[in-house]
């Protein structure tokens, strides 16, 4: 059970780390917010120093243990920082909730985190090892990373490991080789503890995020949204990596929430945080990292303030510091990617209208029942949105705007990856589109749910 | 399943590094063996990839190629072991269930 302690380690990091950047609210949501984001965030960092120390030559047992005891010295040097704290008159201006509302809209969450946690572990007992590519790509380069000694380590990157996407980043295997090298077997306990863990704090993220701010409602409603589409179980149950990246896009969106929200620049650089590793997580990942870059910079750019260059100083270090390594994986050990790979020349794919209207008709097919959806949320939402009237105050307004900006940025590239990429184009959407939705659904969700109009007491 | 089928050959393969794979040959339309499989990198059907993906994963570190060029050579058999005549490999090793350990002729 030594993998727990690792994940223990990470978790206390992570949760000292947002509570030195993000200013502490009254009641629970802060708490969980701080173990939500802090949980992936720790989770990523000791990812990437288990790569660099393997990396620098380490062995996998070594790097484990110097990893722990670095984040642990690290979590006690930020438990004696000055924690920040949010402006108590500003959240006095904050309306207060219709209570029925919100205690509706809480019991239907909680319901479902019961409905899905269930469905959940029926899906690991019956699969326990994930899907092919759970063994294929993820937990079988976690393998090379934890067993192959330091003279061998570019074994884990050969070019004959033909069907390993060895150009895949690490963020996954990386730490699951640590769990391993930490406890010292190869039990699945650490690969079903890593995606459970991702499963269960996206949506405690977004929901506390939001709440944190006295936007319960919200809150609930975005959780809800999310543990409410089926194959939101399924995939997480798959243990690829999509749901970890999908968990990084999310954080992205909710720090800059936070930002704008509490006036604050300290949580912009956990969002560059987690744009950089959405970048460690998966390819689609480093798009979102550039994408989120752009659009959260013209966002703070178009809020002016004195706290504008604070604030995007924030979130390039964030980002620059995580993109440093994914930088280092990808010029020294990195695979080819197959994406350019082909007969044909990029202009000519590109230009091909055949596949550009098949795309379209899929895109258009797959928008609405991705999750597998019968009715999707968003048109409640969006009819909602009239009646319950639309806020923009509190940094609700502008971080929509980013998020929105930031969801149709993805969706162009994932489209254009598409219409570049040399497979049978039936067969890659097929298999690929639900999942390329699903990373990008939070802040989709966070750009409606933010909108909404606070249901104001006295209302109902 | 794989692990338990595959331990006894693993003691002799080495710890790291690649390690050649055969496996049932596909079948031409008219029934006989195509053997021109083992001089390509491309595995014979859905199943077989399946099969060479566990069998990559319960093997790893080592690096399972699909190649008899490399040796050793793990080779995984569900039909009778075809003729090795020709093909300068020797058996090292044979296992139940249609594993076994090919060398190349010296």
């Amino acid at each position: 059970m030594l993998e727990v302690v690792a994940v223990l380690a990470a978790t206390l990091f992570g949760y000292m780390l947002v509570a030195n950047l993000v200013p502490r609210t009254p009641g629970i949501f802060c708490h969980l917010f701080r173990i939500s984001l802090g949980t992936g965030i720790g989770m990523g960092v000791t990812s990437i120093l288990f790569f660099v120390f393997r990396f620098c030559g380490l062995q996998s047992h070594t790097a484990a243990s110097v990893n722990l005891a670095l984040l642990l010295a690290a979590s006690a040097a930020l438990a004696f920082q000055r924690k920040p704290e949010v402006d108590k008159g500003y959240l006095q201006l904050l309306p207060k909730e219709d209570k029925f509302l919100v205690g509706f809209a809480g019991a239907m969450a909680v319901l479902g985190f019961v409905i899905d946690a269930v469905v959940f572990a029926q899906s690991i007992w019956v699969r326990p090892a994930g899907d092919f590519d759970a063994l294929a790509v993820w937990n079988l380069r976690a393998k090379f990373l934890a067993l192959l000694p330091p003279e061998h380590f570019a074994d884990a990157f050969s070019p004959q490991l033909v069907y390993a996407h060895t150009d895949y980043p690490l963020l996954l295997p990386s730490f699951i080789a640590n769990l391993w090298a930490t406890a010292g077997d190869l039990w699945l306990f650490a690969p079903i503890m890593v995606t459970s863990i991702f499963f269960l704090a996206l949506p405690t993220m977004m929901m506390s995020a939001l709440a944190s701010m006295r936007r319960y409602f919200q809150g609930f409603l975005a959780a809800l949204v999310i543990l409410a589409g089926w194959m939101y179980v399924e995939i997480s149950a798959t243990q690829y990596s999509d749901m970890p990246l999908s968990f990084f896009v999310a954080g992205t969106i909710c720090a800059v929430y936070l930002g704008f929200a509490m006036r604050s620049a300290r949580p912009f650089l956990l969002a560059g945080i987690c744009a950089g590793l959405a970048a460690w997580t998966k390819n689609e990942g480093t798009p979102w990292c550039i994408v989120a870059l752009l659009t959260v910079s013209a966002g703070v750019i178009y809020m002016q303030g004195e706290e504008q260059r604070a604030r995007l100083a924030y979130l390039f270090a964030g980002a620059a510091a995580i993109g440093a390594v994914v930088l280092l994986f990808r010029f020294t050990v990195a695979g080819h990617s197959d994406l350019m790979t082909a007969q044909t020349s990029l202009q000519q794919r590109l230009l091909d209208k055949e596949k550009f209207l098949f795309l379209v008709s899929c895109f258009a097919r797959t928008i609405p029942t991705f999750l597998g959806w019968t009715i999707h949320p968003f048109i409640p939402l969006l009819i909602a949105l009239p009646l319950v009237g639309v806020s923009l105050r509190g940094g609700a307004g502008i971080t929509a705007m980013v998020a929105a900006a930031a969801t149709c940025g993805m969706m162009i590239v994932f489209f254009l990856v598409y219409m570049l990429q040399p497979y049978d184009l039936r067969w890659l959407v097929a298999f690929t589109i639900d999942r390329l939705m699903l990373q990008i659904w939070p802040a989709a969700v966070m750009a409606v749910v933010l909108l909404l109009k606070p249901p104001a007491r006295g209302i109902a | 399943m794989h692990a338990e089928r595959l331990a006894p050959a693993m003691a002799i393969l080495p710890p790291f590094g690649p390690v050649g794979y055969m496996c049932d040959p596909r079948e031409k339309p008219d029934g006989t063996a195509d053997n021109t499989l083992y001089a390509t990198n491309a595995l014979p059907n859905h199943d077989a990839l399946v099969e060479f993906t566990i069998w990559q994963y319960v093997l790893a570190p080592r690096i399972l190629v699909n190649t008899t060029e490399i040796e050793p050579i793990i080779g995984n058999f569900h039909l009778p072991l075809p003729s090795l005549d020709g093909k300068g490999l020797r058996i090292e090793a044979k296992y139940p269930g249609g594993l076994c350990v090919l060398k190349k002729d010296k």
